[in-house]
């Protein structure tokens, strides 16, 4: 595992704008995401959440501005292994099991697949009875659960997260949303997390941060002031639901400015 | 024996044998003349008469066959790995891949000959060309659509190329690369009898040359009959190969 400098931010976003032809997907965003932080990040379809997640991932390369995870470019961190990713779906592949597909990412990246590890890992996560399954025999909720303990085994330090909870009904999705926030409480991992559901996002994290779109923008870093450790019961206290009316409203005002379109 | 469902070859070999029953009653009620059509038993008769005959005639091809159709898959499949896996060349070459499809290979025989002559070699350059084309577009089809996140999945961990071509696109693409190599099984066998009738001085195409220039339609029949058995013996090995291969999958 590579050494963190400490005082460096886990991931560092510094002016980053990304231009698709004429469409500005994302324009002069900045981001800064503490060692262990979870940050998650939320905005209507289109203002470029998931491109600044590729971004950060090495997928998207800016067309100006910079990117750090680290300390390091992207593509630094790919390579040792530092990046875990989980995409919103068509992630399992389907010709190898549970099992399979949470070590195969560690082949991929040239490591050793630690199977023994990656057993107790599907486990710890309720997976027990599919670990020889094939994902099509798996859940919808399922998959997702196995592309987590997929991403968390890689050994990543940073976890990128773009709406993985996005095609799961509304139970389940809470249900996934408890199960990450208690493995990642057992770990050190920094988490970027996409979401269009803003009680997902309040749920999560640590700072939520709000984008718009036409051009996409950071328009509010908000500071999730309920405590730690969260269930779904947390979803239920007025604190939480106030929480999600202020971002509610930062949504709104942003998307008024545009109503004249 | 918990089931009497009969197997699900039962069904073909039951339609097979109405189709023989009502030739059968057909040829006999209606009187048809044997150069026209002959009773299905003088064609099982030709048949059995002389089995030698036929078996030379059908190693000849299937020889043929086999190595034309070897050559022609394993050059297709490369090539389609090719095209499919570089964008630039897919670009470039996929309008004349697909367009080599509507193009018939008899039309290009003419041009083997010349090249090659009368002999073994234009057969198989036959039978090869005929699967070349469709076996490289459905191999190139296979691995191009590979889904983006699994490409995003192996580009965030900086996955090498190769490891990504053996170990993602080229499972991916299985099920597509059986699809061409099935396709490609029956093509061969019509490469084959169709190189017969132009360069072969054996096998069933020649067989079946000689029984039309002779108007013996039972030996023409009998000729067809086994060119059909070699070709759906041909169809059923592969789809197995490939039920395994799927199975294996990677």
């Amino acid at each position: 595992m590579r050494r963190r400098q400490a005082e460096a931010p886990a991931i560092d976003v510094r002016d980053l704008t990304v231009r698709f032809d004429d469409v500005c997907a994302l324009d002069s965003v900045s981001l800064s995401v503490d060692p262990g932080e979870f940050v998650t990040v939320v905005g209507p379809s289109g203002c470029g959440k998931t491109t600044l997640l590729r971004s950060v991932a090495g997928l998207q390369s800016p067309t100006t501005g910079e990117v750090r995870v680290g300390g390091d470019d992207p593509e630094s961190a790919q390579d040792a292994g530092d990046l875990g990713v989980v995409f919103q779906s068509h992630t399992l592949f389907p010709w190898k099991t549970a099992l399979g597909n949470v070590t195969f990412l560690r082949t991929l990246a040239g490591r050793a697949p630690e199977r023994g590890r990656a057993r107790e890992r599907l486990v710890a996560a309720g997976l027990g009875e599919v670990i020889d399954a094939s994902p099509r025999e798996l859940s919808g909720g399922q998959r997702q659960r196995v592309a987590i303990v997929r991403a968390m085994h890689l050994g990543a330090s940073t976890l990128l997260m773009d709406e993985p909870f996005g095609e799961l009904d509304e139970l389940t999705r809470y249900d996934m949303a408890a199960s990450v926030l208690d493995s990642w409480r057992d770990s050190d991992r920094t988490v970027l997390f996409v979401t269009h559901s803003v009680p997902e996002a309040v749920l999560l994290g640590d700072r939520v941060i709000v984008m718009a779109d036409s051009p996409g923008r950071i328009v509010d870093s908000v500071s999730v002031s309920l405590a730690r450790p969260r269930e779904q019961a947390t979803m239920d206290t007025t604190a939480f639901t106030e929480q999600v009316a202020d971002i509610r409203q930062i949504l709104r005002q942003h998307r008024t400015t545009q109503a004249g379109r | 024996m918990n089931s009497v469902r009969p197997p699900e070859w039962g069904y073909s070999i039951a339609a097979l044998a109405g189709a023989v029953v009502l030739w059968a009653g057909f040829v006999s009620l209606f009187d048809v003349p044997a150069y026209l059509l002959p009773h299905p038993f003088e064609v099982g008769r030709r048949l059995f008469g002389n089995p030698g005959l036929y078996a030379d005639a059908a190693l000849a091809t299937t020889v043929t066959v086999l190595v034309g159709g070897a050559t022609g898959t394993l050059a297709g499949f490369l090539l389609g790995v090719a095209v499919g896996e570089v964008p630039t060349l897919w670009r470039a070459f996929s309008p004349y891949l697909i367009a080599a499809r509507v193009l018939p290979v008899v039309a290009i025989a003419p041009l083997l000959l010349i090249y090659f002559g009368t002999g073994f070699v234009t057969g198989i350059g036959f039978v090869a060309l005929m699967v070349l084309f469709p076996m490289a577009v459905s191999t190139a089809a296979g691995f191009r659509q590979t889904p983006q996140a699994a490409l995003d999945l192996a580009a965030s961990v900086d996955a090498p190329r190769h490891r990504v071509l053996l170990a993602i696109r080229l499972p991916y693409a299985v099920p597509d690369v059986i699809g061409g190599l099935r396709q490609s099984a029956t093509l061969a066998v019509v490469g084959a009898v169709l190189a017969e009738w132009f360069v072969a001085d054996s096998g069933l195409g020649y067989l079946i040359l000689v029984a039309a220039e002779n108007v013996r339609p039972d030996v023409l029949l009998a000729a067809l009959s086994v060119v059909f058995l070699v070709g759906f013996s041909l169809y059923s090995a592969v789809s197995l190969l490939g039920a395994r291969l799927r199975r294996a999958g990677g």
